[in-house]
């Protein structure tokens, strides 16, 4: 007998899951999975530099986001068949019909419903926004952006951003110019930065802080720090697999990573609720 | 680059300027605009040239190497101090004295390490020649051979921001020119 007949499908993957420190000093801390209530719960993440990475990093961030218990929507714009979020995820996706979202179940968590763009209209999209505000439950809209500054400009939807970028600078540039066409829209929400392909902290720290400074004295925003993303081997792997790395048993400094930025921005939303 | 010219004189320092001054102007298109301005008290400047993007003070070295650097600075800053009465001088059509300016600096040798030395203490660029008397006493050559800028000198590539844009897909973001110099500025380390 095979392991996936023995254990039940997923159940190998969420057994590691359960036994993770995070989630159980989650647990403790807050004495409930639903730690956090908000009406910003729609996070447009953007690396206007690789389609695969942001589509692999917002893969994991859903899994861990439904590994703390919120209920997650995916609003997949990437229309390039093998960087979508559901053939990076294709390995967990159950089978779906064409008009229904794609469905991510792992036992005991949440389901990650994915929705793409290409074979569901705008007023799906009007009507996930809508249940993610009126939802007492928490829930999470993650957008799958399309990476282009076009499409930032269109979007009318009124949410919090992480932007992706490597350190170069036209990286950097392209960043900056996103961040000038949010504050051109009048959004105010909060903006996240997650630097890509680095493999020193130090060195992503001090490039946020040229950085930030810069855009705190011209555009008289500040924008928040959560992490940086190295390129390990088993990143490689998890997208070849299809399979989200946060599920994969191995030691891996880009998991690492991945787990550090979702508890950040975890966190960082939890203290700003609290604040507010 | 370098260029054997025709016997000079060493008994006439003017003729060893005029010499010089042929040599810029034949090997570099510069334009000479003034010999011998200033005085050595606070100032003093051999050539004063241009090629219509810079201009340039030049000092030919006929004592050692640190008096000659001195004397370049000391030039340089008697150059900033009347520079608005040179401006009144010297009519934008001889030479536009608003252009950058570099030093230039003829000597006969140089210390070790000088190209990097003024890449630190210089925030003007200064170009280095060398020039050698060869010959005998009576009929000296003068051989001059350009050694190169300290790297502040490099004139930089000028960036095609338009290009930059496109290649980057920013466009619509409506950044100008110097914003961009801006930004690319205060993110170097």
């Amino acid at each position: 007998m095979d392991e996936r007949s023995r254990l039940g499908r997923g159940l190998k993957e969420i057994s590691q899951i359960y036994l993770s420190d995070a989630a159980r000093d989650e647990t403790r801390r807050t004495g409930s999975h639903h730690a956090q209530s908000g009406q910003h719960t729609i996070i447009r993440v953007c690396h206007p530099g690789s389609s695969v990475v942001q589509s692999f990093f917002l893969a994991n961030l859903a899994l861990e986001l439904a590994r703390n218990q919120f209920p997650v929507f995916v609003w997949d714009c990437i229309d390039s068949s093998s960087s979508g979020i559901e053939s990076l995820m294709e390995s967990l996706v159950l089978e779906h019909k064409e008009t229904d979202a794609a469905t991510v179940r792992l036992y005991g968590l949440p389901d990650i419903l994915i929705y793409s763009q290409l074979s569901h209209d705008a007023r799906k999209l009007v009507d996930l926004v809508s249940v993610v505000r009126s939802s007492d439950n928490d829930c999470y809209l993650l957008v799958n952006a399309d990476g282009s500054l076009d499409s930032l400009i269109h979007d009318s939807m009124d949410a919090e951003h992480v932007l992706m970028s490597r350190i170069d600078e036209k990286s950097l540039l392209q960043c900056y110019a996103h961040i000038r066409v949010i504050q051109a829209k009048g959004n105010l929400c909060r903006i996240y930065i997650v630097f890509d392909g680095i493999e020193n902290g130090k060195a992503a720290r001090d490039t946020f802080d040229r950085f930030s400074s810069f855009i705190e004295r011209k555009l008289q925003i500040t924008i928040h720090y959560l992490g940086y993303l190295s390129h390990d081997e088993y990143l490689q792997r998890s997208v070849n697999e299809a399979k989200p790395l946060m599920l994969f048993h191995d030691r891996s400094e880009t998991k690492d990573n991945m787990a550090a930025i979702s508890k950040n921005l975890i966190h960082s939303r939890q203290n700003n609720l609290n604040n507010s | 680059m370098s260029r054997i010219l025709k016997p000079v004189s060493l008994q006439g320092l003017e003729y060893v300027h005029q010499i010089c001054a042929q040599y810029f102007m034949e090997e570099h298109g510069m334009k000479i605009a003034e010999y011998n301005l200033g005085n050595t008290f606070t100032g003093k400047i051999d050539l004063l040239a241009t090629n219509d993007e810079s201009v340039f003070l030049v000092t030919i070295n006929k004592e050692d190497f640190a008096g000659a650097l001195l004397r370049s600075f000391m030039g340089l800053r008697w150059f900033r101090e009347n520079l608005d009465f040179l401006m009144r001088v010297y009519p934008p059509e001889d030479i536009d004295l608003s252009l950058p300016v570099r030093l230039i600096i003829l000597t006969r040798e140089f210390p070790p390490e000088i190209h990097s030395i003024l890449d630190e203490v210089c925030s003007v660029p200064v170009q280095l020649y060398r020039y050698e008397l060869l010959g005998s006493a009576d009929d000296p050559d003068i051989y001059i051979q350009g050694m190169g800028a300290s790297r502040s000198g490099e004139q930089p590539v000028k960036q095609d921001l338009d290009e930059l844009r496109k290649e980057i897909g920013i466009e619509d973001a409506g950044l100008s020119d110097e914003e961009i110099l801006e930004f690319q500025a205060a993110m170097k380390p």
